[in-house]
């Protein structure tokens, strides 16, 4: 047999693929390494033995200008979400064979739903990496401020919704002030975990000097958000010490950003309306806290004032009861004094009533009025018949008159 | 009397709200005589009027506003 050239045998194979793979076909791959060069997109795929690092096929392919600029135009500027290093896909692939060049696998189409279902994994994987390691909560654990004022803005000067966030902030219509500092980071693209990354680390420089971190955009599609959940990002946010507040605009989407945030609301709007209400509540809290002051030294002076009120009365009752109760003796004094006046006058009466009788008992006329009789000499009372000598005469007293007679 | 400034710093919300709370309980629990009550709630109001200008102006001068308070 005689050997062929190179070109020959290239030419054969070229030939055998060509009739094999007469249309594009569907390839399923991992993308190992993706480089853009002169408009034009070169991919390595492989393939990994199952639950192994083992790579089991590797193939070149490319996606020429042309089908790069009808890919992109079917998934806006999400295409680098796509073609990321690691990531699982589904590729439209026609088999080309060139004689010099080899194998080479030129892509026409991609399965941008497909590749959302693997990020959605690799999406859950990170979720759950946050969560071993606690930094779901971390950030929620700092306690926010009772005032935000001092603001480490994350974004990006052309962000949309970033001018309308200072706007609303610095047209409050309390006229809170803020202080805003910007810390410039892509929002889209495939810089946006790199430059947030930086932004945090600038945050960090001066300590305390913030009194939270917000991270603003306007919105954007679901996979534009994938920029949100990359882990390493996601790791700075949870770990920065000041409370994170996410508005990164997506109504029915939470990015990975926004589970580690402190607070997570869906637009840069939301974010400032937060801020001036957070404010505001602090503002009516301290005017409770005086109104409570208030109200209860007002219901103090009153306590006070009633004792006072109180006291007095007490005071004016017991001295008019003391006044009463001495006027009520003087009143008793006239009577008393009548009272024991005339107890003197009965007792004396008495005494005297005694007096008469025992008078009346011993009067000599009484004595002779019951037979008893008085004998008497020359006018003298004679008490003992000694007294007497023969021949004298005496008289003896009777009742009713005297008898003389002489003493033999 | 507690003073409305700190010593050669500004003083934050939170301590503003502290001392607020601090006067709150005094009254509550009639830790303080009557004759201090005129003196507690004037510290209140320059407590709150500090926290309603500092709301306003971030970068406010704290000894302008309140004046010197000694102890």
């Amino acid at each position: 047999m005689t050997p062929l050239s190179l070109f020959e045998i290239n030419e054969y194979i070229r030939q055998v693929i060509a009739l094999n793979f007469t249309e594009p076909i569907w390839i399923r791959a991992e993308l190992n390494q993706v480089s853009f060069s002169r408009g034009h997109c070169y991919l390595e795929l492989i393939e990994k033995k199952e639950n192994s690092d083992e790579i089991i096929a590797q193939a070149n392919a490319a996606i020429w200008f042309r089908n790069l600029k009808f890919i992109e135009h079917k998934t806006g500027p999400n295409l680098h979400h796509i073609l990321q290093k690691g990531l699982q896909v589904l590729l439209k692939a026609r088999i080309d064979y060139n004689e010099r060049y080899g194998l080479k696998f030129s892509i026409e189409d991609i399965d941008t739903s497909f590749t959302v279902g693997q990020l959605e994994i690799k999406r859950r994987e990170i979720i759950a990496h946050l969560e071993k390691e606690g930094l779901i909560e971390k950030n929620k654990a700092i306690p926010m401020p009772v005032v935000l004022q001092r603001l480490a803005i994350i974004s990006s000067e052309r962000a949309a919704g970033m001018q309308d966030f200072i706007n609303q902030l610095q047209e409050n219509a309390y006229d809170f002030a803020f202080r805003c500092e910007l810390f410039s980071a892509a929002m889209q693209g495939k810089n946006v975990e790199r430059e947030i990354i930086k932004a945090c680390q600038d945050i960090l420089k001066e300590k305390g000097k913030y009194d939270a971190v917000i991270i603003i955009r306007g919105g954007g599609s679901k996979l534009d958000l994938a920029a949100f959940d990359s882990l390493k990002m996601c790791t700075q946010l949870a770990k920065m010490p000041y409370p994170v507040i996410t508005g990164i605009g997506h109504d029915i989407d939470h990015s990975i950003a926004d589970l580690v945030a402190h607070t997570s609301l869906k637009t840069p709007t939301a974010v400032a309306n937060y801020i001036i209400d957070h404010n505001l509540n602090f503002e009516s809290s301290v005017f409770e806290k005086l109104r409570t002051i208030e109200s209860f030294a007002r219901d103090i002076i009153k306590r006070h004032n009633k004792e006072i009120q109180m006291i007095g009365s007490r005071i004016r009752y017991q001295a008019l009861n003391a006044i009463q109760s001495k006027q009520y003796r003087l009143l008793q004094i006239p009577k008393e004094i009548k009272y024991v006046t005339e107890s003197i006058f009965k007792r004396h009466r008495i005494d005297l009533k005694n007096a008469n009788q025992v008078t009346v008992l011993l009067d000599p006329l009484q004595l002779l009025k019951r037979g008893y009789s008085m004998t008497t000499r020359q006018g003298k009372l004679i008490t003992s018949v000694q007294e007497l000598s023969k021949g004298e005469l005496i008289e003896t007293h009777l009742t009713d008159g005297v008898a003389k007679s002489i003493v033999q | 009397m507690a003073k409305v400034k700190e010593t050669g710093k500004e003083m934050t919300y939170e301590a503003a709200k502290t001392a607020l709370d601090k006067i709150i309980k005094e009254i509550q629990q009639e830790a303080i005589s009557i004759d201090q009550l005129a003196e507690k709630i004037k510290q209140a109001q320059e407590l709150i009027k500090y926290c309603q200008a500092k709301l306003r102006n971030i970068e406010l001068e704290v000894n302008a506003l309140i004046g010197e308070e000694e102890e």
